[in-house]
């Protein structure tokens, strides 16, 4: 199936290849939108997104983001899947008896006008099990899917491992 | 009512305001619930002088290996993805921000896993960060040793099995500035900012040789 076969005007459009079309170009639309500043579906918008290339061996990588709500009514973020780990999770870095740790923060709600920031030391998109390295200039996709607006696929911008925020 | 605040006034409370600001950023970070844990040396119980490590190398290290020099130290562990790689990129910024004075300074990563961090393993980590900066390991008692002279905890803070490989560690983050005779100079709470780090340090420095000069006079 092809863009082609969308827009070609000969012969009558059957309703089954309209809604065929539409729901391609709807999956296709947040792709397209990836490399943009921000990629939105319904009311939520999710922007700056970017990792952290791996240094060493690890198989844990992160990712930040900025999440906002510019709907009335709360969303929540109920899962996170990428093709770069074998999971991903939202985790936040918490002090405790004088150390740093994660804990694990989903599913993340997100009220109306608010905007949420993934960023180093706070919360992050913990991802586990990577399968390949987080390599600086290589971009990788991630799933986000709320319980409203349902999912977002952006575009994983991967900076210098001494970056601390995607510019 | 409305008051008049003088310009003058106003200019000391800010500048007290902005003072105090920069001054609890530098102090030490003891827990969640207090910003300041007293004073900036408190937590520094030993010299670190007597310690000993494995380098990123494979070659050992002691203090005749530090001689002459300041040391940036951090805590912490390659398989960490979101805490050490900010606090060591804090720390390269500051290196940086410091020019030239950052050649008397050894920048100095110690990994609180010795278990996974291998020479190899730090080889290949401690590249990224800085050039210079030396990655260091060794038994599990030469950390505990080093960590406690420090003042820093550590942890596994895992739910995995016993065994697994993909552990994940609890641990301080702090920063700390060393003087060439091991002693502790000043410590840096995580997340600081790095050009207030490099003032802090470069006047360290030179309040340090100030008073090593006033000694060899006396
Ligand atoms: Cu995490």
């Amino acid at each position: 199936m092809s863009v082609t076969w969308c827009l070609r005007k000969s012969g009558p459009v059957s309703p089954s290849r309209r809604w065929l079309c539409l729901s391609l170009l709807l999956t296709l639309l947040p792709v397209s939108y990836a490399r943009a500043q921000a990629t939105t579906s319904g009311d939520v918008r999710v922007e700056r997104v970017w990792a952290r290339a791996s240094a060493g061996t690890t198989a844990n990588g992160v990712v930040y983001l900025t999440l906002s709500n510019h709907g009335e009514r709360s969303d929540r973020l109920v899962a996170l899947i990428t093709s770069i780990a074998r999971e991903a999770a939202i985790h936040e870095t918490v002090q405790k008896n004088g150390m740093l740790s994660m804990e694990e923060r989903g599913p993340l709600e997100i009220r109306p006008g608010e905007s949420i920031v993934l960023e180093p030391s706070g919360l992050h998109v913990m991802l586990m099990g990577l399968k390949r390295k987080i390599e600086e200039g290589r971009s990788f996709p991630l799933t986000l899917t709320f319980e409203r607006a349902g999912s977002i696929v952006v575009d994983v911008v991967v900076r210098g491992v001494g970056a601390s925020g995607p510019d | 009512m409305k008051t008049k605040v003088p310009a003058t006034t106003a200019a000391v409370v800010a500048a007290v305001v902005v003072t105090s600001v920069c001054v609890v950023s530098l102090l030490v970070r003891q827990n969640g619930t207090s910003g300041v844990g007293g004073p900036v040396l408190a937590a520094f119980p030993a010299s670190t002088a007597e310690l000993t490590f494995i380098d990123h190398t494979g070659r050992p290290v002691g203090r005749q290996d530090f001689a002459g020099r300041f040391q940036l130290v951090f805590f912490g562990y390659s398989h960490c993805p979101d805490v050490c790689p900010s606090g060591l990129a804090i720390m390269a910024t500051a290196l940086r921000a410091l020019g030239d004075a950052a050649e008397r300074i050894q920048p100095v990563f110690i990994s609180i896993d010795p278990e996974r961090d291998t020479p190899e393993s730090l080889a290949d980590y401690v590249r990224h960060f800085h050039p210079r900066l030396l990655g260091l390991s060794g038994t599990p008692e030469q950390i505990a040793a080093a960590a406690k002279s420090y003042g820093v905890y550590y942890e596994r803070s895992d739910d995995q099995a016993e065994g697994a490989s993909d552990y994940l560690m609890a641990h301080s983050a702090r920063t700390y500035l060393v003087g060439p005779d091991g002693v502790g100079i000043a410590i840096f709470s995580h997340g600081s900012d790095p050009e207030q780090m490099a003032a802090e340090i470069l006047e360290q420095m030179q309040s340090y040789a100030g008073s090593a000069s006033r000694e060899d006079v006396s």
